[in-house]
Order: C-alpha cells, then structure tokens, then sequence
C-alpha cells in the first residue's frame, strides 16, 4: 500500500504520538499504577484506586484513539486504501495461486464479533484488510527500522526448541510476517501457514514470491481446525494468536496442535504472559483499549497444567526480547509483555 | 468484581466531554500535522520525505507535552501588582 503525501504525514504525526505515549507518558503512568496495585490489592480495587489520576487517564486515553485514529481519520489507513482500492484489489486479485489454496469457510464468531485491533470491519470483511493491516502492524513500534525483526528474533529463538525441522505449520499467519522468516531460515522445510483472513492470504503469497520461497504455502481455515492429518509437523508455531482466541478456541487450537504435531515435534508459540500485577494491570487495560476481549482470560489461562493435561512435556513459559535490553528491569518504555510458550509432543 | 469494560473502559478521562474536546484537540493537531507537511513540500524547506516525517513526529510530541509537564496547571492567573478582588 503506498501513502498519500498527507496519509504519509499523517502517520508520522502518529508514530510521534504513539512514541510519546511510550516514553514520556508510560513512566508516570506506571508509577500511579504501581501505588495503585501495591499491597496486593485486586484489580477492581486498583482501579478504583487510580479514578481521577490525570496521568493514566490520559495514558489511557492516548493507547486507544492513537489506534482508532489510525485506521479512522481523514488520512487513516482505511482511507488511504480505499483511495486505491481499484490498484489493490487487482493486485491482491492477481496474487500467485500455486501455494495458495483459498476455502472461504464459515467464519467463527470468536473472529467474527471482534473489530481486532480496532481494524474497522476486523480482517476478513473486505479483501483491503491484508494491505491495512500490515501498513498497521508496520508502524506499531516507533522506531523500529525493520517491521519483521521482531519475528526474524522470534525465528532465531526456535532454534533453541527444533534442529532443522522438515514439516512447519505457522497458525494464524496472517500476512505471513512470521512464516516469512521462518521460511527464510530453513530452505530445505516445506512452511505451510494457515490463517482465516483471505486478504492476509493474499497478500503473503505475494510476499512470498517476491522473496522466491517456494518451501511457503499458505492455506486459508480456522485455526481450531486445521484440516491436516495427524502427526504431519515438526514444529508448529503462532505469533500474537492466542490472546485473539476465546478460551474454547483456544483449547481447540493446543488440542489441534498437539493432534497434527508427529512425536518428538514441538510446539512454541510468541505471545503475551504479564509477569507481575502493574504488567497485568495495563495489559488487561490495553486488551479492552485496543479491541481484543480475551486478553485477560487468555493471561490467567493456565497453559502449564492444560498443556500438561493434553500430553505434552517440556512445558516452557518465558520471556522474549523484541528489542535488546526489553525484559531488563531498567527498561522504561512502555511494552507488551511478550512470551515464548513452547512444549514438545512426547517422542 | 466489575466487569473488565468498566475498570479500564470509557470515558477514559472520567467525562465524556473531556473525552470529546480531547478527540477535537487530536483532530486537529492531525490536520495542522498535514498541513505543515503541504508548506514543507511547496517550499521545499524540508530536505526529504523522512525530513518531513521527523518534523511531524516532533510536532505531535510538542503537542502533547502539556500531559506530562508538572507545572503546566500551575500557571498564575493572577497577574502581579493586581489586587485580588479588584476588577
């Protein structure tokens, strides 16, 4: 998707916004929730505590419509693409069908009820939504020069579970920002990436060509229901998809996994795990500002004993660096709890 | 306990109104941000797009420093020399 002068713009004026809110804003924010919470207080109270605290509400305030503005505003991204939609949709259109297999299926109401993300229509209503969302994900983390380093740090950290894995399955793929990298990485392994959201589809397939990996095929389905024989993959991963998941889809999905996995195959999976009551606190916070209900439900799962109950060993809960330096304690800005959760299928 | 909606949900800054007048000052600052960009460009006072793009990110950062500045709420009102009460 390409910018309009002003669109560009636009978005600068945000990325500042959303960089303020990380570094100037975030640190007293914090400091009032952490007087909130302490002393072990609950939720309910802590945030009865924190009413009338300028500096979190305007946190607050900030997190939610720097994101709705985002995707809403004269020069958001849904009108920038729709100032192109003829240009793009031809494209998505004429995207490489030879690893793409579309079967629009019936679209769970977990997915379907949920503008994710705040993403007016959420991802699978209109075909635009493959090129907003990436033009979206891209420009998340201010700063960032590269928008798949994170994943291509996500795919260096697999190899401390997989030696050269020959069968992967990415869940919920996306535009395939994950399965790239991991594609990339390992040549000689066939990735297949399985996602619900046609335009995504689309749109990584195209991606895909363009970086030649012919070893990246991406299917469209439910993640709670692969489609796939028992015992096929070596690895399968997910990036940011379970806290998308209500709890019985999210149940389904570590059932599908540990159906499709073959022995010995593991399971490892990037996504959020609060490691104390402040991080707990904004992260619930920031699933109800940032249009993703199951957040809260998703951090209290308790994966260990339902992975542990399913058959899986090697349970592993840990924290994931998207940046250098971002799980130390020093660290002041503002960031999502990010969390590896792998486990292997017994051989 | 409350439902999640309630602890964290809106209005964010207690008033709905507040909510609303904090959207107007998002607005436009969203548009003065475009519009510095087009008299960017049309005098060319800026070297690049990437250029124009640092201004616009310092921009909003200028706009939203007030959220943190302590002694923002404490200007006086009260001119020096003017005797209270008087006027």
């Amino acid at each position: 998707m390409e910018y309009s002068p002003e669109g560009r713009a636009y978005q600068a004026f945000l990325v500042g916004a959303k960089a303020f809110l990380m570094d100037s804003l975030y640190p007293e924010a914090r400091d009032a929730v952490a007087d909130a919470c302490r002393g072990g207080k609950a939720k309910d109270e802590a945030a009865e505590a924190l009413r009338g605290n300028a500096q979190y509400a305007y946190f607050c305030w900030l997190e939610h419509y720097v994101q709705h503005f985002k995707y809403t505003a004269r020069f958001g991204l849904v009108a920038e693409a729709e100032q192109q939609r003829d240009r793009l949709v031809a494209v998505l259109q004429n995207s490489p069908t030879e690893k793409l297999a579309l079967s629009p299926a019936d679209v769970p109401e977990y997915y379907s009820v949920v503008d994710t993300h705040q993403h007016p229509g959420n991802l699978h209503r209109d075909i635009l939504a493959g090129p907003i969302y990436k033009a979206s994900a891209t420009t998340t983390q201010p700063g960032s020069t590269n928008a798949y380093g994170l994943h291509y740090r996500f795919t260096d950290v697999l190899e401390r579970y997989v030696d050269k894995p020959l069968r992967i399955l990415d869940l919920g793929c996306g535009f395939g920002k994950s399965a790239l990298p991991i594609a990339q990485k390992w040549r000689e392994a066939e990735v297949e990436g399985v996602d619900l959201s046609e335009g995504c589809l689309r749109l990584a397939a195209i991606e895909a060509s363009v970086e030649h990996l012919d070893n990246l095929a991406y299917r469209q389905g439910d993640v709670t229901d692969i489609g796939a024989p028992d015992q096929c993959y070596d690895l399968v991963t997910s990036t940011m998809l379970l806290h998308e998941l209500d709890s019985g889809a999210l149940e389904d999905v570590m059932k599908e996994a540990y159906r499709v996995l073959a022995p010995g195959g593991r399971l490892v999976q990037l996504d959020f795990r609060a490691r104390d009551p402040v991080e707990q606190f904004f992260l619930h916070g920031h699933g109800q500002r940032n249009n993703e209900p199951y957040m809260a439900a998703f951090d209290t799962f308790d994966f260990e004993h339902y992975l542990q109950s399913l058959g899986f060993s090697d349970i592993s809960i840990e924290p994931f660096e998207e940046q250098p330096g971002a799980t130390a304690p020093e660290f002041a800005k503002w960031r999502l709890p990010w969390t590896v959760i792998a486990a292997r299928k017994p051989a | 306990m409350k439902d999640d909606v309630e602890l964290f949900g809106r209005p964010y800054l207690g008033d709905p109104r507040l909510d609303r007048m904090m959207g107007m000052l998002f607005s436009l600052a969203g548009e003065v941000a475009v519009l510095n960009a087009k008299v960017a460009r049309l005098t060319n006072a800026a070297a690049d797009e990437s250029a124009i793009e640092g201004e616009m990110q310092a921009f909003a950062r200028e706009v939203f420093k007030p959220l943190v500045d302590p002694d923002f709420d404490g200007t006086p009102l009260r001119v020096d020399g003017f005797p209270e009460g008087e006027g």
